[in-house]
């Protein structure tokens, strides 16, 4: 479950990083900015006079998120990451940290410091087979995740624009000797990771039933920990990688409390994300799925 | 009227320039080769015609002045390039690499004919059709930059040292490709180090030297030339 959020998030990192070779940071925060405009639009939506049936509610609140989160990724590159586009490396990744920093406070401007919660639109029913369980509204989330990530990988790997997203990634210079317009593939990069962040954000917030303006950075970083993971500028690695990192974390965190006597409790969930990230890093820095293709040039 | 005009045409990386000044043209249906060594400019001269580099000075394509427009746009404006190094998408597919040639075209139907035809020009690209671009050989990578090239029927195709690195048959090979290319009516600037072979091919030919042109005129006036001969064709 968590896993499926690692996914959608992890993506957005690596298709910008594929396209870029840039960290995008402000990623994390896209995300919470997208669980934060759901929870304003159902506060909104539900004082509506003609009322509104649940699912609407939540549709329209989604949408809307997800636009709010195109354009505001739409703008972090233009003001952010465009002007610094041929600068050395290191410049546009504080410019990401420093956006960050910014958004979370925008965000705590607006919607203040304290925890939000998420007002409950649908009952939870809790199933349980073979020992685990899992409520209705985990099964929703993989399930929205697993087709959104069907539908991007169909277009990234089979339409005319993800087939330019994808030559785009390999060199940009020479996808614009082919007609195609860099600067628009590099916006619409942003733009549909921060689609994928918006549902993200929604999925976590409503599994978590809270929200708070800090909630994007630990995410974010995680998610990143999975593209890494995954092998980061890999697609189907990210996926993989954000699966295999929800997995780590859940079980991880079960089985702490026994490993360690009782010592450590599953509040120490999150050190495993970053063992699993040193690891990686250590053992394989390229990643599970990171390989290069054979070039022969 | 010519297809492609500069005129004081200069490009600079930084503080060094690379391209001083030159003027040069070529006429619809032509083939024009752009001898030199190495370091004269060459590549950087071509990279700047089709947007890829800023330039000063005055370009002008089928007789509109181009000005900061983004290589897409020249693209758009029938202007096709192989790169230096052939430049193939190598984790696509060939058959991928060939579509990316079409990226601008709506036709689909004449598209379809013409990568059949792409792939009757080269068989060796059609039996590797599904297979990634990254591992074919140096030739057939060579052929798939051209065949792609030609995807976006251009009316000028400008050739980057399309003999670099490769096999003397495989030069041969090449080359009659495109004579074939420029017997239909595609207009040609090619990019040659190897000036016998540049020489042979184009009607006429420009020498450039450290930036700037330092010789023009037929190509077999030019290989009669005696410094053209003792400095490009070693004789």
């Amino acid at each position: 479950m968590l896993g499926s959020v690692y996914a959608l998030v992890a993506l957005g990192y690596t298709m910008v990083y594929g396209i870029l070779g840039l960290i995008n940071f402000a990623h994390g925060e896209v995300v919470m900015i997208g669980a934060m405009v759901v929870l304003t639009m159902i506060g909104f939506l539900s004082g509506f006079p003609a009322p509104l049936s649940n699912g609407a509610i939540l549709l329209f609140a989604v949408i809307t998120a997800i636009l709010v989160c195109s354009m505001l990724a739409f703008l972090i590159e233009r003001v952010a990451y465009r002007p610094l586009r041929n600068a050395p490396r290191l410049a546009p990744l504080i410019t990401a940290i420093g956006m960050s920093i910014l958004l979370q406070n925008i965000a705590m401007i607006i919607w203040g410091r304290q925890y939000k919660t998420f007002p409950d639109l649908f009952s939870t029913v809790s199933y349980s087979f073979g020992g685990a369980n899992i409520t209705n509204v985990q099964v929703f989330i993989i399930i929205i995740s697993i087709l959104i990530m069907s539908a991007l990988l169909l277009t990234i790997n089979f339409t005319r624009i993800g087939r330019a997203m994808r030559a785009t990634a390999e060199s940009p210079q020479i996808a614009s000797l082919m007609g195609v317009n860099v600067n628009y593939i590099i916006s619409l990069t942003f733009v549909l990771g921060a689609a994928l962040a918006a549902v993200a954000g929604v999925l976590v917030f409503a599994n978590y039933s809270v929200a708070h303006y800090s909630m994007g950075f630990m995410l974010g970083l995680k998610a990143f920990t999975a593209a890494v993971l995954g092998g980061i500028g890999n697609m189907a690695g990210a996926m993989l990688g954000g699966i295999l990192l929800g997995l780590i974390e859940s079980i991880g965190a079960g089985y702490i409390s026994d490993f360690t006597g009782g010592f450590m409790g599953s509040h120490y969930q999150d050190v495993f994300a970053f063992l699993v990230l040193i690891g990686v890093l250590v053992l394989r820095p390229t990643g599970i799925m990171g390989e290069r293709v054979a070039d022969r040039t | 009227m010519s297809l492609l005009s500069l005129s004081d045409f200069r490009v600079s990386y930084g503080g060094i320039k690379a391209v001083k000044g030159v003027s040069l043209t070529v006429e619809y249906g032509e083939v024009i080769a752009l001898i030199g060594s190495n370091g004269a400019g060459k590549t950087t001269l071509l990279k700047a015609i089709c947007g890829l580099l800023k330039f000063e000075g005055n370009l002008k394509l089928d007789n509109n002045q181009i000005k900061n427009l983004r290589c897409d746009q020249l693209v758009k404006r029938g202007l096709s390039m192989v790169p230096e190094g052939r430049g193939i998408f190598g984790r696509l597919t060939v058959s991928e690499n060939i579509l990316m040639g079409a990226f601008l075209r709506k036709d689909k139907i004449t598209v379809r004919r013409d990568i059949s035809q792409v792939y009757e020009m080269f068989p060796r690209l059609a039996e590797r059709r599904g297979q990634v671009a990254g591992t074919l050989s140096g030739g057939e990578q060579q052929m798939l930059a051209i065949g792609r090239a030609l995807m976006g029927r251009p009316k000028l195709l400008l050739l980057d040292e399309p003999s670099m690195g490769l096999a003397p048959i495989m030069v041969e090979k090449i080359f009659e490709v495109i004579h074939q290319i420029s017997i239909s009516n595609v207009t040609i600037l090619l990019v040659e180090q190897n000036a016998k072979l540049a020489l042979e091919f184009a009607s006429r030919a420009y020498v450039m030297e450290s930036g700037s042109i330092s010789l023009q005129g037929r190509s077999s006036e030019l290989m009669k030339d005696s410094l053209v001969k003792q400095a490009y064709l070693g004789e």
